[in-house]
């Protein structure tokens, strides 16, 4: 009987639903955009060719370039695919494309409003390096807050064309891999890869407009 | 495998009344039950038609010859696995793994009704009625979304007992169906059937002693 009772009491402990599923089953793909942006009005992008490493402590993080160039390639193949035309900086791109590892030491809550990616973490590409010194960044209120202790992957598409008229640099469309990146990417390349074509072919209003 | 495992519990119940016979004239019963939940509506579909499975130990006292109360505690449980798919959300767009799962831990006080005293099976009929602990969660990938809280139901049930010959033991067969005021979600109610059996452990001390056989 007492065995029986504690049977029970042990199946009643707080369950762990997810223990079971391989890590890249726990991988997640996220995408957001501006509502109020037709896509269509945007031809040209500026991708700036380096994966920016967002931290909230220095030191620590080391890139592994060859999976940075796997990552900035298949972003690039993606945009092209979608109809976008790559041009330089000094060329008036319509959009910029920055790509980012986010590799914390502690969960850290991603938000994209009203503080780019929370306060505290640094390691953004500065909006001179975007040929807008001095412009804050920006993104919808609605725009996803989420919290990760493990690495993730996040593009930001950014509104160069309309920045004089506003004076912000507006991220219209965003997307993140969570939980497939680590400091160096180099154990998981290709989880970081799927994730990215995942990531257009659930954002198709970027090829098609609206 | 459902119903492969709706008969396993048939021939389970049916090997254990053959060899069942005899008088039980139990003060007390402690049942430990099995049940092969099998929820209804909203509850089915979100653990994408999985058993809802579950023990449960089931105390009566004869407060009178037909009559018993006490109380029922236990787990019921099922968790689903869904294919990767994209999921539009107030945050966006998710491409994840969903996980799903649904706990419920009844902590409910029962009353039953044995109208039949003088055959080798005992039916009865009831119910119950008290709290039920809720475990919802569902997962994207990582990240999860719960809730937790206790919720009121009730529980009809009938069922039969059959206690084996000169002895505390017998087993048992029964069919509950358990409501419960759960809203959250897609969730406007919580409702699942069990079907399940019983080993039944008696208690025949004390003097005022209740006899279900004469």
């Amino acid at each position: 009987m007492v065995i029986l009772i504690v049977l029970m009491i042990k199946a009643c402990k707080d369950p762990d639903p997810v223990n079971d599923l391989n890590p890249d089953q726990k991988d997640l793909y996220l995408s957001n955009r501006d509502a109020s942006v037709n896509f269509s009005d945007y031809k040209t992008y500026f991708l700036v060719d380096s994966l920016q490493m967002l931290a909230k402590d220095s030191g620590n993080l080391s890139k592994d370039y060859l999976t940075e160039q796997l990552i900035i390639q298949a972003i690039d193949s993606n945009l092209q695919n979608y109809g976008f035309t790559k041009v330089a900086k000094n060329e008036g791109p319509d959009v910029a494309v920055v790509a980012s590892v986010l590799r914390f030491k502690e969960s850290v809550p991603l938000s994209y409003s009203p503080t780019l990616f929370g306060p505290g973490v640094y390691g953004y590409t500065s909006s001179s390096e975007l040929g807008f010194p001095g412009y804050e960044y920006s993104a919808p209120d609605y725009f996803g807050v989420y919290s990760f202790d493990v690495g993730s992957l996040s593009i930001d598409m950014l509104d160069l064309k309309n920045a004089p008229s506003s004076g912000k640099l507006n991220i219209i469309w965003n997307g993140i891999v969570a939980g497939s990146a680590n400091d160096s990417l180099v154990a998981n390349p290709q989880r970081v890869l799927t994730g990215i074509n995942v990531l257009f072919e659930q954002s198709p209003y970027l090829k098609d407009g609206k | 495998m459902r119903r492969y495992r709706l008969k396993l519990l048939g021939v389970f119940v049916l090997i254990l009344l053959i060899n069942t016979k005899g008088k039980a004239q139990y003060k007390n019963m402690f049942l430990y039950n099995y049940s092969a939940g099998i929820g209804v509506g909203t509850l089915n579909d979100f653990v994408d038609k999985k058993y809802y499975d579950g023990f449960h130990i089931d105390l009566r006292h004869f407060y009178k010859e037909k009559y018993t109360y006490g109380f029922r505690i236990g787990w019921n449980k099922a968790k689903a696995v869904l294919d990767r798919q994209s999921y539009q959300t107030d945050k966006g767009t998710i491409s994840a793994i969903q996980t799903r799962y649904m706990g419920t831990v009844p902590v409910v006080l029962n009353f039953f009704y044995y109208p039949v005293k003088d055959k080798v099976v005992i039916p009865y009929i009831g119910g119950s009625l008290g709290g039920y602990f809720i475990d919802y969660q569902k997962w994207f990938g990582s990240i999860s979304f719960k809730d937790k809280g206790l919720r009121p139901g009730l529980c009809p049930e009938i069922g039969v007992l059959a206690p084996v010959k000169k002895s505390e033991l017998g087993v048992g067969a029964f069919v509950r169906f358990n409501y419960i005021f759960y809203s959250h979600e897609e969730f406007k109610n919580l409702l699942y059937f069990e079907l399940g059996v019983s080993i039944l452990f008696g208690d025949k001390d004390g003097k005022d002693k209740v006899e279900c056989e004469p």
